[in-house]
């Protein structure tokens, strides 16, 4: 028993009379602590297994549990609440509000969450001590992933999903992001699923899923990962 | 490759479907409304003219004031005066007090030969002989009579009552011959409408000491009015010789009026210049010719009067109020438009690299508005007629109203379409010119979101740190888009300020007894198109931020918020907003209805009641409420995944 398991999970999307195979038995596990990459190119279902591991989408068929909750049989209203208590969401193109500083970014996130850590500890811990006060359109690119990811850590999730958290930055930025995610995942043991088509990023990985049109390809378990500093793309 | 293009422009409507609907509402409640009121006037000045035409309405009662009435040669006179085409009746009406401020008024005419102002059989049928009278169709003042009800007609009675009215002294022989005169026993053959006392809240009588006739209720409520009107034939006239044998036969009411409806109807044109004129040299001339004689004019028939008056009046609120309803109409549809050509700027930048000509690209945004404001302005030309008779029929409160003319006044239409679709045309061109005029690079780089900064309120620690967190964020995001937030407000304020003139007036109706039961209506109609249009200006405007924030709220569902507390999030600007609005509406509100009492000759800003002014907010607010309903589900329904794309 995994802490993250999904079994025989299927999407089907109906578009028009068609019906679309999106996902398709889709069964593996994550543990706790775990730094776990999805890997497929665009189109291969990705961000369709991202919904339903975020909550945000409900499965057709199979089953998904986190923990001890089953989050396929959760309603409407039990899938916000596990947005909002369980799940940690780092977004490609960071979603900050504009209008709040990189600390109300942060509070705006935990002021609803029951378990929640301190907002500008966490915003510390990512490198923004200084700049706690700064409206986004004052940070570069790689200081708004920082609070994006802050804002997700200070929830204090069971589970931390990373949509391409590296896609809109460069190549060295996006490294930085990279190693501060993995240092969540080792640091706070959390489970970190980062969700990329650069399939440089196996190496750091503990457990990389291979997808591919709408199916699992394999897993694979890297006995020994390779620091992100010593990986090259 | 247009065919193409076409899809584009197919698909730019599905995908702006409400803001294509909230633009055709706006555009149909204010144009409607212009073309309504402003064409109202109009009709209700078409119908009194038609009827003045169709019932020979008199232009002049001349009375005489000399004992004996008017001679045959008087007669010969004033037929000379006004030609051959002129139409003359004679006969008499005496007003006869019956208690506090109330008299009867007894016609004696020619029934034969009724042709000055020609009555309409409301019920029962034509008298056939003298003892067959008419009674006034009643109405609030007027009593009437049941048709076949019987009734007597004491001439003794009336004569002597005549002259203590008028302080003559009364032989008393003669009193004494008079009171052995029996009283005529009569039945009253029909109910008739006069077109002389359509109004329906008094008709002054004759015995007002020549106060000048009013033009509107507040001014016959102190009045002496009449409570009944009979027409006896004067065939029922007892003569002299019935006191006395050796009398001559001369009927002891002579001919006291000449009624005169002119030869030339189309000189009243309801109340021309022209017809002024005509009237104030006849009045001379009458003068001349018949010296000592009154004249009465249509200017002094209060039914006349009033009606076009109140109709004066409902022109003169109504070009105040279209004005307002238009600036509000203007703003709307020209923010509407700007920020629809914002959102869409990845579009026209990619059409921009591929070589489309600006105009070729914009040409495509000013079709969605000429559509939108074509359809709303041509589905307008229906709400205004339907409302223009709406108002017509409100005055059958206050006037036995003639029948409504179907004449329609299309330059309020034409002029208020025009100008909205004008400013709908030239908003958009100017939104896309400037933007299809940067350089396709810059256009293709999102436009990078306003900068978040402090607000002045910040700088009140006083204040900002009790603001609770959400509301800090409402703040800046109130203050942040500057443009936008003065659109609202200002938006908001003239649509207050609307509601606020039509409770005004109403109040005015209501509890100080000014204007009529037909302004009264008026003000109801304003109240619920200015509500209607503060609803859609509130539903445009809270549209446009929920579509311009979409990524706001889907990453605001994916941290886990609520729906209520996502919805929250829109709407307490939204209410701030609308009560900023709110605040600056009621001096606003002050101004339009100085304005709106002014033109209207009646009422003061300080008379209007203290609860409507408490009331206006909430009616707002009420709008408000339904329109956050109505557009919750629309943020609800957004899809989470609009947080995970690229920005466009």
């Amino acid at each position: 028993m995994s802490f993250l398991e999904l079994s025989n999970v299927g999407k089907n999307y109906k578009v028009g009379t068609v019906t679309v195979e999106a996902l398709k038995e889709v069964t593996f596990g994550l543990e706790d602590g775990d730094f776990a990459v999805v890997l497929g190119s665009s189109g291969a279902g990705k961000t369709t297994l991202l919904n339903l591991l975020g909550g945000m989408d409900c499965a057709t068929e199979g089953v998904i549990k986190l923990g001890d909750k089953e989050v396929t049989s959760l309603n409407k209203r039990g899938l916000t609440e596990y947005r909002r208590n369980d799940v940690g969401f780092v977004f490609q193109f960071y979603n900050l509000m504009p209008n709040l500083t990189a600390l109300e970014n942060v509070e705006i996130a935990v002021e609803i969450c029951k378990d929640h850590l301190s907002p500008e500890e966490i915003l510390k811990e990512v490198g923004l001590g200084e700049r706690l006060n700064n409206f986004p359109a004052q940070l570069s690119g790689g200081e708004q992933q920082r609070v994006s990811i802050a804002r997700a850590m200070a929830k204090n999730p069971k589970l931390l999903l990373c949509d391409e958290p590296t896609g809109a930055l460069d190549y060295n930025t996006g490294k930085k992001i990279l190693k501060l995610l993995h240092d969540v995942s080792k640091q706070r043991k959390r489970l970190v699923i980062v969700v990329t088509h650069n399939s440089a990023l196996k190496d750091m990985a503990d457990k990389v899923v291979y997808i591919k049109s709408g199916r699992i390809e394999r897993i694979e378990t890297n006995a020994r990962p390779v620091p992100i500093e010593e990986i090259e793309w | 490759m247009i065919k193409t293009y076409l899809k584009t422009l197919w698909r730019m409507f599905a995908k702006h479907v409400t803001r294509f609907v909230s633009l055709v509402f706006m555009v149909l409640i204010s144009v409607g409304f212009c073309s309504g009121v402003g064409s109202s006037t109009d009709k209700i000045n078409k119908s009194l003219d038609e009827y003045y035409r169709a019932k020979n309405v008199g232009d002049f009662v001349i009375k005489s004031t000399a004992e004996g009435g008017f001679t045959q040669s008087d007669v010969d006179k004033a037929r000379e005066l006004f030609g051959e085409n002129a139409v003359i009746n004679t006969g008499n009406s005496i007003d006869i007090s019956v208690g506090e401020k109330r008299s009867v008024r007894y016609y004696f005419l020619d029934f034969d030969n009724w042709t000055v102002s020609v009555p309409d059989i409301i019920e029962g049928e034509k008298s056939d002989g003298a003892h067959g009278i008419y009674v006034e169709n009643p109405d609030n003042v007027l009593k009437g009579e049941e048709v076949g009800a019987r009734q007597e007609i004491d001439f003794a009675d009336i004569l002597i009552k005549l002259a203590e009215q008028n302080g003559e002294e009364i032989d008393p022989a003669f009193k004494k011959l008079l009171e052995k005169l029996e009283p005529e026993k009569v039945t009253v053959s029909a109910v008739i409408q006069s077109p002389l006392t359509i109004a329906n809240d008094g008709e002054p009588s004759y015995n007002n000491d020549g106060a000048e006739v009013p033009d509107t209720t507040v001014g016959t409520a102190d009045m002496d009015c009449l409570e009944n009107i009979y027409y006896v034939s004067k065939d029922l006239i007892p003569s002299q010789r019935d006191l006395m044998s050796f009398l001559p036969d001369t009927p002891l009411i002579a001919d006291g009026d000449i009624y005169v409806a002119v030869g030339d109807r189309d000189i009243f044109g309801c109340f021309s210049a022209r017809y002024k004129t005509f009237t104030d040299g006849a009045k001379e001339s009458i003068a001349s010719a018949l010296p000592g004689a009154e004249v009465l004019t249509l200017y002094e028939n209060y039914s006349f009067k009033s009606l076009y008056s109140y109709s004066e009046k409902v022109e003169g609120i109504g070009y105040i109020l279209m004005v307002a309803f238009l600036i509000v109409t203007a703003l709307v549809v020209l923010s509407n438009m700007t920020r629809l050509i914002e959102e869409e700027r990845p579009q026209i930048a990619c059409l921009k690299t591929l070589g489309y000509s600006s105009t070729g690209i914009i040409s495509k945004y000013l079709l969605f508005a000429l559509i939108a404001t074509g359809l709303g302005g041509g589905g307008a030309y229906f709400v205004g007629i339907g409302l223009a008779y709406l108002i017509c029929y409100v005055f059958n409160y206050s006037f036995f109203m003639p029948p409504i003319s179907s004449s329609v006044a299309i330059v309020f239409y034409i002029i208020a379409f025009t100008l909205i679709v004008v400013s709908a045309v030239g908003a958009t061109a100017l939104a896309g010119y400037k933007l299809t005029g940067s350089r396709p690079a810059s256009l293709l780089r999102p436009k990078p979101p306003r900068a978040g900064k402090k607000v002045i309120i910040e700088k009140i620690p006083f204040i900002w740190n009790r603001l609770s967190f959400k509301y800090k964020s409402t703040v800046r995001n109130v203050l942040r888009y500057k443009s936008r937030f003065f659109m609202t407000v200002i938006s908001v304020a003239f649509s207050t300020a609307l509601v606020m003139a039509g409770l005004g007036i109403l109040d005015m109706c209501l509890f100080h007894d000014f204007g009529s039961a037909a302004i009264m209506g008026i003000a109801l109609v304003i109240v619920a198109f200015a509500g209607l249009l503060t609803a859609v200006v509130i539903y445009t405007l809270t549209n446009i931020n929920i579509s311009e924030r979409n990524r706001e709220i889907a990453t605001l569902m994916v941290l886990g918020y609520y729906d209520k507390e996502v919805t929250g999030y829109i709407y307490r600007e939204v209410y701030i907003n609308s009560v900023i609005g709110i605040i600056f509406g009621y001096p606003m509100s002050a101004l339009l209805l100085l304005l709106v009492f002014n033109t209207m000759g009646f009422g003061t800003l300080g008379a209007v009641s203290w609860f409507m002014w408490l009331v206006l907010p909430f009616i707002v607010l009420l709008f408000t409420g339904a329109v956050t309903l109505i557009l919750r589900r629309k943020i609800v329904k957004i899809d989470m995944n609009e947080s995970l794309k690229a920005i466009e």
